[in-house]
């Protein structure tokens, strides 16, 4: 605490020292022309003055410029809009909400040069993704997905074939703070991680954050998701139906009062269940489906306040089951997210932006089964769950041109339920009704200034302390974060930042990410918070005549205390509550806390201008863990150590109808533990000077932890959007090859038998199972 | 240009040569030499006084079914110790009870008189087919001696209690004073012998018990360790006899390596639960596998009537 006070009466001193000529502000919102749609990191610039700023995550912006008696130039822009150049009389304060249209609406993309580059923010190791760009991303059936185009970002790897499963600068998926609209998701992975939760449709920006955390995030270890959802057209009703192979959609938006306030809500659900129920027999179910549904409502009451509701619910479920004359049984298999966020935006003055958050968010995974034979019934309801009450608020104060302070604070409930058991039947004496709850409270103050200390140079110095209070132990931490940049030329810049992250929450998880049974679970005294501290440095160039951006950045990651399993254990019959004392092995005997270390390059070029927009991507790295009980204490490479990752992305206009779209990547295969072979070996029981033996067996040899390679991963996907034009709107079919070039890539690998013309020949070799061939597939969406 | 056919054509190509069986699960060609070649094991635990024997294998890599056993009579082996070497010869192969599970050739030097000696150390080195593997390990002086108090505990299993069980477990617990320079790695052993009522002859074999690895976990200067002895049975009615058993208990004082492989042994060899981590089993033999480690011992035995 005693660090964040001197770090805010620092920045206060500096910032009222240099705020002694009184200003004039402009501020207001920045919106989409049309749909009333606030825009989220747009740039409002003033050329001669050589001061600028972007929007914030509300499309709010606050400017000073010395008050003066001459018009000044004002521009606003953002990429995918079409620029406006304005000006304005720097007389008195003035509140100017700002309009731009879409390129959508244009002939051609049109990249203005005036807009903030990324050579001259100081934020580092943050990519931004839009809807379109998301949209225009090939994808597996067809169903377009978040989380997919993620992993086609430098420095971000996917796990296993089909994964939704992030890797982030060798941090595991569970050190990934997935946020939507402010509430945090727990599992973000449909079918087991081969689509995400989240619908394309109804997502208005993402931003992942890599390193160099910002002082309002928190909470995890490698990097941030934030996923703003849309929201809502404010002046025409409109929507937008679309019909995939595994999947439909649906989203509707429009004004509930026109201009003031707004809706939009967007659904998805897929239908493999209603094809397995057609070849079923009579009596017997069995299918699988999984759902989303995002809905939003935003209100402007005055001037200064806005009112946002949204909420996500999603559900899977698999279920099968008979009924017979006297007999009936039924099983269900679900898990899902619900989340729900009520914001109210403040705008306490010109210079002072406020947001109040209260958040829930929910996962659940359950299993239901229920029989009945001959009036006799049994009942067995087993549910898992983490629930989250979050209240947050935050402060964005722009003091003047060179000082930006964030300030903000944080308290989150967790209520741990790891296991809920019911058992009823009917013709026993004895059921089983057993709940263990328990609860843990996360809280985080921060404070951060970005200072452009000159025209050259920008810090963006920060501090946050972290808390975490459950099962009677409490722990406090500062995290200091720092980033600079310093520009070399206008369009060149060097960057450089240092962060620290505790995470106070645990993920346990066996080998495969996207598994409902993943259970989150808090620190203890036993299990300690993980922690890393990440050193970044990068250079920037931006070609704005061109349409170019290249970055390279090289990272140096060291994590503590991160988490795996023992050898030999399994998450069966985990059991939290068990912690301390009770004699039952709980997952604190099952895990072991160790070391790991990340380090790579990243190359990153982008390309948005006329009829191509896309990126290449490239990522050389090393991940290395140490654990003291794993490996006989030897560091090895972690699963998802990957030395080269290449992606590749293009989308390009062929013609006013026509965009075709190619994605290509390649990853070098996974390190895995496999089986080399037998030994006999013997332990030993002694009864007397001559040894016997007690136990006997073949042990398998392993050979060193994650010492095998995988084969290398790569995949060519093609898509071709083809739109027309109709009198009620627009028509949208695309048509997409997933693994265009038929690639066998390596889902996981085992020992089996070496066949020919398919017979066993009795050898044992090493064989790959390889998921998805190529794959066709169809959409067709209308927007009206 | 109408791009549709041939992009329909380009795509049903693809797809249907994506249908051979072959696709989704097919033979890894490229597969390092590990999981080609046979690598030399080495199985020995030494204690002071014993005949200086040594067990030698190999291993079976998966790729390799032409090994059809773990035998390896052909090897060249040696002992070293004190800068002397002496050299090891084929003695015999090793199976155990059960049928083959243990394929191990026993190697003994060629002066059959020479046994380990307490506080020495030992190299052995083993070549075969232009592979060298060579492990190195002290024989400890001696164990510390042990006091030992037996307690039990009796309860009744739950369910109906018309049925359930008494039962009854008797513990020995053990008790010493770690020695000078003490590692702290130990293995505590039970084992019994019943006396048969019928002839009222001991047993010849010895039923082994719990066992139970200590790593450094003294408390107030003294180790303290409890094995469960034995685990009664009584069903309500029955009038089941106790038997008189005699029990043995052994504290072994081990080494790291000793230790390390005996944690890793069961695990690995143990395959129960297919969703569990992988257990690498512990070897201190250099370009092989296997286990080459000292111990020493004290042992108590007590007869009992439970």
């Amino acid at each position: 605490m005693k660090h964040l006070l001197s770090l805010l009466l620092l920045i206060t001193s500096i910032a009222l020292a240099e705020a002694q000529n009184k200003p004039v502000i402009f501020s207001g919102y920045v919106k989409e022309s049309g749909s009333g749609e606030n825009l989220i990191g747009a740039t409002v610039f003033f050329p001669a003055l050589k001061v600028g700023i972007s929007t914030n995550a509300y499309g709010f912006y606050s400017v000073s410029v010395p008050a003066g008696t001459d018009s000044l130039l004002m521009t606003v822009s953002i990429i995918g809009y079409k620029s406006i150049q304005q000006k304005v009389l720097p007389d008195k304060n003035q509140t100017m909400t700002i309009s731009l249209s879409s390129n959508a609406l244009l002939k051609e993309v049109v990249v203005d040069a005036t807009a903030i580059r990324e050579s001259k923010t100081t934020q580092m190791s943050t990519i931004d993704l839009s809807a379109q760009e998301i949209k225009n991303v090939p994808a597996l059936f067809g169903e377009k997905d978040v989380i997919k185009t993620l992993q086609l970002l430098p420095g971000v790897q996917k796990g296993s074939e089909g994964s939704s499963g992030l890797y982030v600068r060798g941090g595991g998926p569970d050190q990934n703070l997935i946020i939507l609209d402010d509430a945090p998701v727990y599992n973000a992975n449909h079918l087991f991680g081969f689509f995400s939760t989240f619908n394309g449709d109804a997502i208005k920006n993402v931003q992942l954050v890599k390193g160099g955390f910002p002082a309002q995030y928190g909470g995890r270890l490698s990097s941030v998701v934030d996923i703003s959802l849309k929201d809502g057209d404010k002046e025409h009703i409109h929507g937008e139906v679309g019909i995939g192979l595994i999947a439909s959609r649906a989203v509707l938006e429009g004004p509930i009062k026109k201009g003031k306030s707004s809706f939009i809500i967007s659904g998805r659900r897929t239908y493999v269940d209603v094809f397995t129920a057609l070849v079923t027999p009579k009596g017997v179910s069995a299918g699988y489906y999984f759902y989303d549904l995002n809905a939003k409502l935003n209100f402007e009451l005055s001037a200064k306040d806005r009112l946002y509701i949204s909420g996500y619910f999603g559900q899977d479920k698999f279920y099968a089951g008979f009924k017979e004359d006297s007999s009936k049984n039924t099983a269900k298999l679900y898990w899902g997210n619900a989340t729900g966020t009520l914001r109210w935006n403040h705008k306490f003055s010109d210079k002072l932006f406020s947001n109040l958050s209260a958040i829930t968010t929910d996962y659940t995974f359950g299993v239901l089964n229920e029989s009945e034979f001959n009036n006799e019934k049994f009942r067995l309801s087993y549910t898992s769950q983490i629930h989250d009450y979050t209240l947050k608020n935050d402060f964005d104060w722009y003091l003047n041109n060179k000082h930006q302070v964030k300030i903000g604070a944080i308290g989150t409930l967790h209520r741990f339920t790891p296991e809920a058991l019911v058992v009823q039947i009917s013709f026993a004496d004895q059921n089983i009704n057993r709940k263990n709850i328990f609860y843990g409270f996360e809280s985080g103050v921060y404070v951060s200034d970005d200072w452009k200390v000159n025209d050259r140079l920008g810090i963006n110095m920060g501090a946050r302390l972290s808390s975490f209070v459950a099962k009677g132990k409490a722990y406090m931490r500062p995290e200091p974060r720092i980033s600079g940049r310093y520009s070399i030329r206008e369009t060149l810049s060097v960057k450089a930042s240092y962060a620290e992250m505790n995470q106070y929450l645990h993920l346990l998880s066996n080998s495969t990410p996207g598994l409902p049974t993943d259970l989150w679970v808090p620190a203890t005294k036993k299990v300690v918070p993980q922690f890393s501290r990440q050193l970044a440095a990068g250079i920037t160039k931006d070609f704005p005549e061109s349409g170019f951006s290249a970055s390279y950045e090289m990272y140096y990651k060291w994590m503590n205390n991160i988490l795996a399993y023992k050898e030999g254990a399994s998450f069966f019959e985990d059991d939290p509550s068990e912690a301390e004392g009770s004699g039952i092995q709980s997952f604190e005997d099952k895990v072991t806390q160790g070391k790991g270390r990340s380090y790579g390059g990243e190359f990153f070029v982008k390309y948005n201008k006329k009829k191509f927009n896309g990126w290449i991507g490239y990522t050389l790295s090393w991940t290395k863990q140490q654990f003291d009980d794993l490996n006989f204490g030897r560091e090895y490479y972690a699963k998802y150590d990957r030395r080269h990752d290449i992606s590749v992305v293009g989308s390009y206009q062929i013609s006013p109808r026509r965009r075709l779209s190619l994605t290509w990547v390649y990853g070098s295969g996974n390190a895995i533990t496999l089986e080399q072979g037998t030994a006999s070996l013997e332990e030993p029981f002694v009864l007397s000077t001559n040894t016997s033996f007690y136990s006997s067996g073949n042990s398998i040899i392993y050979g060193e932890k994650n010492g095998f390679r995988m084969r290398a991963y790569h995949r060519l996907d093609i898509g071709l959007q083809t739109t027309k034009k109709k009198k009620w709107g627009l028509q949208t079919t695309e048509i997409s090859i997933y693994n265009a070039y038929n690639r066998a890539n390596p889902f996981f690998y085992y020992i089996g038998d070496k066949t020919v013309n398919g017979q066993s020949t009795g050898e044992s070799v090493v064989r790959q199972i390889t998921l998805f061939p190529i794959i066709p597939a169809i959409s067709y969406c209308i927007k009206f | 240009m109408n791009y549709k056919p041939i992009f329909l054509v380009l795509c049903s190509g693809f797809f249907l040569s994506a249908c051979s069986e072959d696709f989704f699960d097919q033979e890894v060609a490229k597969v390092p030499a590990s999981l080609k070649e046979s690598d030399i094991v080495i199985q020995a635990f030494c204690a002071k006084d014993s005949l200086i024997k040594v067990q030698l294998g190999r291993t079976k890599p998966f790729s390799d079914q032409s090994i059809t056993d773990f035998f390896l009579p052909d090897a060249v082996v040696s002992i070293e110790s004190n800068g002397l070497s002496y050299p090891m010869v084929y003695k015999e192969q090793k199976s155990d009870t059960y049928g083959s599970r243990i394929q191990q050739s026993v190697y003994q030097t060629v002066d059959t008189s020479l046994h380990f000696v307490a506080g020495q150390s030992y190299t052995v080195k083993a070549s075969f087919k232009g592979k060298m593997a060579t492990a190195s390990c002290m024989i400890p002086v001696g164990a510390p001696a042990f006091t030992y108090t037996i307690d039990s505990v009796t309860y009744r299993e739950g369910g109906d209690p018309q049925y359930a069980p008494e039962v009854t477990s008797y513990y020995a617990t053990l008790r010493w004073t770690p020695q000078a320079h003490d590692d702290g790695y130990y293995l505590v052993q039970s084992a019994s012998q019943p006396k048969y009522q019928s002839s009222g002859i001991w047993n010849k074999g010895y039923y082994t018990g719990d066992r139970l690895l200590t790593a450094a976990d003294q408390v107030n200067g003294r180790y303290e360790v409890t094995v469960e002895l034995e685990r009664n049975y009584s069903y309500p009615g029955s009038t089941e006899q106790r038997q008189e058993e005699r029990f043995k208990l052994l504290l072994l004082k081990i080494n790291q390596d000793f230790y390390l492989f005996s944690k890793t042994y069961l695990p690995n060899t143990y395959h129960g639960d297919p969703f569990a981590e992988p257990v690498n089993l512990y070897s201190n033999v250099k370009g092989g596998y296997g286990i080459f480690t000292g111990f020493a011992y004290t042992d108590q035995e007590f007869e009992a009537i439970w």
